[in-house]
């Protein structure tokens, strides 16, 4: 199992990289958890997970290959 | 006088615009909230592009760190009020368009008095305070709203209460609450490439263009976000969320009593209760931010009256040492306390306000 993890915005700071590649998680908590356990820092950030495209639920399912987005909220302008 | 078919001939001439849609703009009527590093391309765009009535709004002076994205003003500017500079330019670009200047940092009155009047909103605002306030609005009245946001390299932009079938998602179910403190860094802090609100501006104002004309895909209920370093956009589908619907005031009177600058700026605000401040209270400089018309007066206690609304001017008359701000109930004392939460003095809320502290709910 191949899946890609994006990171956008501010929290790229902490992660110092803008994706990574996962091989097996099965839900979308349990892959937060494992990222939030190699990136501790992004405990204090606010963020949304999308698969594939589009904003997750907590309990999804994640698919072989796919993508996963980790966005935060910008206040700039 | 210029004739429109000069003016407005590359567009006109365009496959899918012509003058039905020329036509279209020139009725419209946008009002641009913020006129920093987002509203300037934005309100240049628009106006070069025949807006009928554009409004702006701002409270903001000029300033030299502003000029690196704000490309409406020049060195000449600093220290004059954006609106008053934006509206002159803008109307020596195009002078057959209205321009309606609003000196006032947006809330929820203006709101609920100036959106009927317009079509389109689009907040170019620089912090989470005016962006959940303006969401807020523009779900309730059901106006169609243009999103965009900046931060370091990277930007958003999003068309929020838009759908025809009712479908429509807002901010909030994206993020339902604002982040703390903590959570994001403001540009102010973090830093932003001069060209990316200038970017993601024009990104606003072609959403703008797109859903007055209705050409092309809006991006309805999708999140765009742009990263300026690799010029890549990845765009996120957002549904409607239970956690959404259960954060928006429910009605427009229950949005005028949320306080968004506590909301959004204060995390959470150490609160003093009256039996710890009666027994510690030489140790604190009592603030009372109520206006001066506001009864009981503390006339038994030492301390400072600042109302509110005077608070950010006069933040110098607050000596070094913690302060206890106090209010009539406890809610303005909390957002004073927000408002200085970055000085160097310690600051707290007095629980209950002059109601709890005279006993007066009794």
């Amino acid at each position: 199992m191949n899946i890609e993890v994006l990171f956008f915005g501010q929290l790229t700071d902490i992660t110092g990289c803008t994706s990574l590649t996962m091989e097996n998680p099965v839900a979308v908590d349990e892959l937060k958890k494992q990222v939030l356990i190699r990136y501790p820092g992004l405990t204090q950030s606010k963020f949304v997970i999308a698969v594939n495209n589009t904003i997750s639920k907590e309990d999804e399912m994640i698919a072989d290959n796919s993508k996963i987005a980790f966005m935060p909220p910008f206040s700039g302008g | 006088m210029i004739s429109n078919t000069e003016r407005y001939q590359r567009q006109l001439i365009l496959d899918k615009f012509g003058s039905t849609s020329q036509e279209k703009l020139s009725k419209s009527r946008v009002l641009v909230i913020g006129a920093g590093g987002l509203g300037c391309p934005i309100l240049q765009y628009l106006a070069a592009a025949g807006v009928g009535t554009l409004g702006i709004a701002d409270d903001d002076k000029v300033t030299y760190s502003n000029l690196n994205r704000q490309i409406l003003y020049g060195q000449g500017d600093v220290g004059k009020y954006k609106v008053d500079i934006a509206k002159e330019k803008i109307e020596a670009l195009n002078n057959e368009i209205v321009v309606v200047a609003y000196r006032e940092r947006w809330n929820q009155d203006l709101s609920i008095t100036y959106f009927p009047n317009y079509d389109i909103i689009v907040d170019a605002t620089d912090n989470f305070a005016s962006r959940y306030l303006i969401n807020d609005a523009c779900t309730l009245l059901k106006k169609p709203l243009v999103f965009g946001a900046v931060s370091e390299y990277e930007g958003q932009v999003a068309v929020f209460n838009a759908a025809a079938d009712g479908s429509s998602v807002n901010y909030r179910d994206l993020f339902p609450v604002p982040p703390k403190n903590n959570e994001v860094r403001s540009c102010a802090e973090a830093g932003v490439l001069g060209v990316l609100p200038g970017l993601i501006g024009v990104m606003q104002a072609t959403e703008v263009i797109k859903l007055i004309t209705d050409i092309g895909e809006s991006l309805i209920n999708k999140i765009a976000i742009y990263n300026g370093l690799t010029q890549k956009i990845y765009s996120l589908v957002i549904t409607k969320t239970t956690a959404g619907y259960d954060t928006l005031p429910a009605t427009l009177d229950a949005f005028k009593a949320t306080n968004y600058d506590f909301l959004c700026n204060a995390g959470t605000v150490p609160e003093i209760s009256r039996e710890d401040w009666l027994v510690n209270k030489d140790n604190f400089i009592l603030v009372d931010v109520r206006e001066k018309s506001e009864l009981p007066r503390l006339s038994e206690y030492t301390h400072l009256a600042i109302p509110l609304s005077e608070l950010p001017n006069r933040i110098d008359e607050l000596n070094d040492g913690d302060i206890v701000f106090i209010c009539q109930s406890g809610v303005r004392s909390q957002s004073a306390a927000a408002l200085i939460r970055n000085n160097s003095n310690k600051v707290y809320s007095f629980k209950g306000g002059v109601i709890a502290l005279m006993n007066l709910s009794k």
